[in-house]
């Protein structure tokens, strides 16, 4: 018997149709009609994480639903599974795009064509999340950048079109070394399904061909690293995020590089689990300071919101460092892998406390993108320092704000200090943890800067601007419902962080024995927290002095252009292949 | 030895997409590598045989397999194909799009301009 | 620059010829090398050399963008009908649903398939190029 994991795929596919259907001879010109069809998006959506929501039960208890396309079995045709890392990820893709499609429905500013490439995204990324292939998980990501590119140009304003074609040339360049990756693999191995690369890949013993086979695991993680914006790969990304829609702006941040950063686990993990731990522990630790630098300096909002895409990001891939081996619990469950994996309580912890930040990071992104592009939205004003100040104006979407504000600083309560508290645990003694804990100064500077805009200003409700949009709603039910579902969403983990950690835990590694951290709510925790909190206020007080501001206006024109971006991409692929052999 | 030349091709793909600041020039640069990415499946796919894996009944299983091409290479690279020109196919309409709007098609110049105007 | 009447005879001749034998790859995909995919391209070709062999505008005329985008669009909803159908006649997603035995062979499934595919990305194809080819003119 078979398990109905197609209807994740089916269902997405079947939106997109519905959205195509608008688009008919007869249909296109009754405005009702292609307003039920676009609608058809965000039900089927709810739907697929009803139908998850019946799957729970089977996969915290360590079931691995299968599926396999025609009918035919795994090495011929097209197999798909659902286990624990998966089910998360499909619930954060259908539940978190059900959410954002509310408000991209609310707002009534898109056509049929948005709802079906905003499907087709769907459905490319739960193809990568369930597929149990290296080639249809290149096909899956191929539908998902294609669907991308279209969305950040879907306006077409100019710098919407620079931003979707350098994205366009660099991750296609990336997916094409992936691609070169999956020849060598079957090249060395003669086959491309998950289950049959680790076997084969643990009985290999000449030093050559597992040089070889190293070399194709570079190829797959340059390709998926670049969709994960890490760095050196992250330079695509500010732009990309920026200027894209608002709602996709929300869906790439929120959900697409954690589906990206979730495959690359998985690709690893189908290897060696470990491989480049150390290098990914440094890199993200890296990639979190820095990005929180360029992210202070910036004054465009969105543009400040995508770099803080890259840098909490770097917290995960941190994390997932931390974890080393521990992850193959996620595919192995029994054997010896499995039960060392078990053993590992610390590293389990790590991997849980990588995936929880990553969760955790797409509710509030994906909430600070929709408010914060409301706010771009009904001021027509990009740059923060010249928005009107909306606070008194709409106190709501100030406190949605705040909530995801808080949340990414790092506040108690919120859930953004929960996944730090799991990481810190995780990574309790690394030096790597003091440029994290550099990064939360940073994060904290740049969001009280940020926050000008939704602060209650003495002139702000009337007057600034030709108040055009004025009389609109500032916010449609349907925007409204969805972002304070994941605002309260946000407040539950954040209040209760431990329980929310062993459900993470129960879905990743079954059966294996808990790792708790330690009590999110310690005194010591708290005194910790206070101090990055003050000290981002005094940094954002000197941000606002002169030479401050000089500095931030320096880096801020530091923006590279194509051809840096595509040195950058190399110096990573190189980088990656040196750590490879040297491993 | 022909996987090396393969290999150069894929290389002079990567230096086009590199080194041209023409638009155009780039998209062929990524078209180049997608080419030589289905050359190395082909030709690792023609390994054993080279008539169409189609099997006419007369011949049985090994006697077959001596003769044919891998299958799988082709039917993966049927895909990879089809998802390259849709790559390169997206790629051109941007050009067209960033062509109007900006009227050149210098990647430096189209950059400086569209940053140059963000505010 | 100057187009010659052989350019413009020949792509005239040929192109329906390169939609036959698009159609012939389409049609018989299921025992020779082709296939809806690459038959499709191929009958896209034939529409693209009219293109560009004559004038955009006749290929506009002769096969409507608004036509082939109602054509590709309803080839896609179809084939997701037939992926579907395999699902409910009880068994996978793309099965064959043909029964052995039944008036219509089981390699059907394949054909049908095929043929949908084929227009879908024959219309897709084309339609691209139109696109960029109206652009260009207009």
């Amino acid at each position: 018997m078979t398990d109905p994991v197609i209807l994740l795929l089916v269902l997405p596919l079947g939106g997109a149709a519905a959205a195509l259907a608008a688009k008919l001879p007869g249909i296109d010109r009754r405005p009702a009609l292609v307003r039920a069809l676009t609608l058809v998006t965000p039900v089927v959506l709810l739907g697929g994480a009803v139908a998850l929501g019946f799957g729970y039960a089977a996969a915290s208890a360590g079931r691995v639903a299968t599926y396999t396309l025609g009918g035919w079995p795994v090495p011929v045709g097209i197999g798909l599974k659902l286990d624990g890392l998966a089910w998360l990820s499909s619930v954060l893709v259908f539940g978190l795009s059900f959410l954002i499609s509310l408000y991209a429905v609310a707002h009534r500013e898109y056509g049929p064509e948005f709802y079906f490439f905003f499907m087709l995204l769907v459905a490319g990324m739960e193809g990568v999340v369930l597929t149990t292939d290296v080639f249809n998980m290149f096909v899956s990501f191929e539908i998902i950048a294609i669907s991308a590119y279209v969305l950040i140009a879907y306006h077409r304003e100019g710098t919407a079109l620079v931003a979707s074609f350098k994205y366009l040339v660099l991750s296609s360049v990336g997916i094409f070394f992936f691609l070169f990756g999956v020849f060598v693999i079957y090249r060395e191995l003669g086959t491309l399904a998950f289950a049959d690369i680790t076997s084969l890949y643990a009985a290999i013993e000449d030093p050559v061909r597992l040089r070889t086979l190293r070399l194709a695991l570079v190829a797959l993680v340059v390709g998926i690293g670049v969709r994960t914006a890490f760095i050196p790969f992250h330079t695509w990304l500010p732009e990309a995020h920026a200027y894209a829609p608002h709602p996709i702006s929300a869906l790439l941040s929120g959900v697409l590089i954690k589906v990206s950063f979730f495959a690359m686990v998985r690709i690893i993990t189908v290897f060696s689990p470990g491989m480049f731990a150390h290098l990914l522990l440094w890199i993200g630790a890296v990639t979190a300071i820095v990005a929180v630098v360029w992210a202070l300096s910036q004054r465009d909002a969105k543009k400040l919101l995508a770099y803080h895409s890259i840098s909490q990001m770097g917290y995960v891939l941190a994390a997932l460092g931390a974890a080393g081996g521990a992850t193959a619990a996620i595919t192995v469950s029994g054997g010896p892998a499995g039960a060392a994996a078990a053993a590992d309580a610390g590293g389990t912890l790590a991997l849980s406390a990588a995936v929880y930040h990553a969760l955790n990071h797409a509710l509030f992104k994906s909430l600070l993108f929709l408010s914060v592009g409301t706010a771009v939205h009904l001021t027509g004003e990009r740059n923060l320092y010249r928005m009107p100040r909306l606070g008194r104006r709409a106190p709501l979407l100030a406190v949605l704000f705040g909530v995801g504000a808080l949340s990414i600083a790092g506040v108690p309560g919120f859930n953004g200090y929960a996944s730090k508290v799991a990481i810190s645990t995780a990574l309790a003694g690394s030096p790597a943890y003091m440029l994290l804990n550099l990064t939360a100064i940073g994060t904290a500077a740049s969001f009280i800067k940020l926050s000008r805009v939704f602060r209650p200003g003495a002139r702000d409700s009337e007057g600034e601007r030709a108040p055009a949009q004025a009389r609109e709603r500032i916010l449609p039910p349907g925007a409204t419902v969805g972002m304070s579902l994941i605002a309260l969403l946000c407040v539950t983990v954040g209040l209760a962080p431990r329980t929310a950690l062993g459900l993470l835990q129960g879905l990743l590694a079954p059966g294996s024995g808990l790792a708790t951290m330690s009590p999110a709510f310690a005194p010591a925790k708290l005194l910790d927290t206070a101090i990055l909190l003050a000290l981002g206020f005094v940094v954002y007080r000197l941000t606002q002095t002169e030479i401050g501001g000089r500095i931030a206006h320096r880096i801020e024109e530091h923006a590279p252009g194509l051809r840096t971006v595509l040195l950058f991409f190399l110096v990573g692929v190189v980088g990656f292949a040196l750590a490879a052999t040297v491993a | 030895m022909s996987e090396y030349l393969i290999g150069l091709i894929f290389l002079v793909g990567l230096w086009g997409v590199l080194s041209k600041p023409n638009i155009i020039k780039k998209i062929v640069g990524l078209s180049i590598m997608n080419g030589a990415i289905v050359m190395f499946f082909v030709h690792h796919g023609a390994r054993f045989g080279s008539t169409a894996p189609i099997r006419e009944g007369a011949e049985t299983g090994a006697a077959a397999a001596a003769v044919m091409v891998d299958p799988l290479p082709q039917a993966l690279m049927l895909t990879a194909i089809v998802v390259g020109i849709c790559i390169i196919a997206l790629g051109l309409a941007l050009a067209v799009l960033l062509y109007r709007r900006y009227g050149t098609l210098d990647i430096r110049s189209i950059e400086a301009e569209a940053w140059s105007t963000r505010d | 620059m100057r187009k010659t009447d052989i350019i413009d005879v020949i792509a005239r001749k040929l192109s329906p010829y390169i939609l036959l034998f698009g159609f012939y790859l389409v049609a018989f995909g299921h025992r020779t090398p082709g296939g809806g995919f690459q038959g499709g391209v191929v009958m896209a070709s034939g529409i693209i050399l009219l293109a560009l062999g004559r004038d955009p505008t006749v290929a506009m005329t002769a096969f409507p963008p608004a036509k082939l985008s109602i054509a590709e669009a309803a080839s896609y909803i179809l084939l997701l009908a037939l992926g579907v159908a395999g699902v409910a006649v009880g068994g996978y997603f793309l099965e064959n649903v043909l029964p052995p035995g039944f008036a219509v062979p089981r390699v059907g499934f394949v054909f049908a398939l095929n043929i949908v595919i084929g227009i879908k990305v024959g219309a897709g194809v084309s339609l691209i190029a139109l696109h960029l080819f109206r652009e260009e003119s207009g």
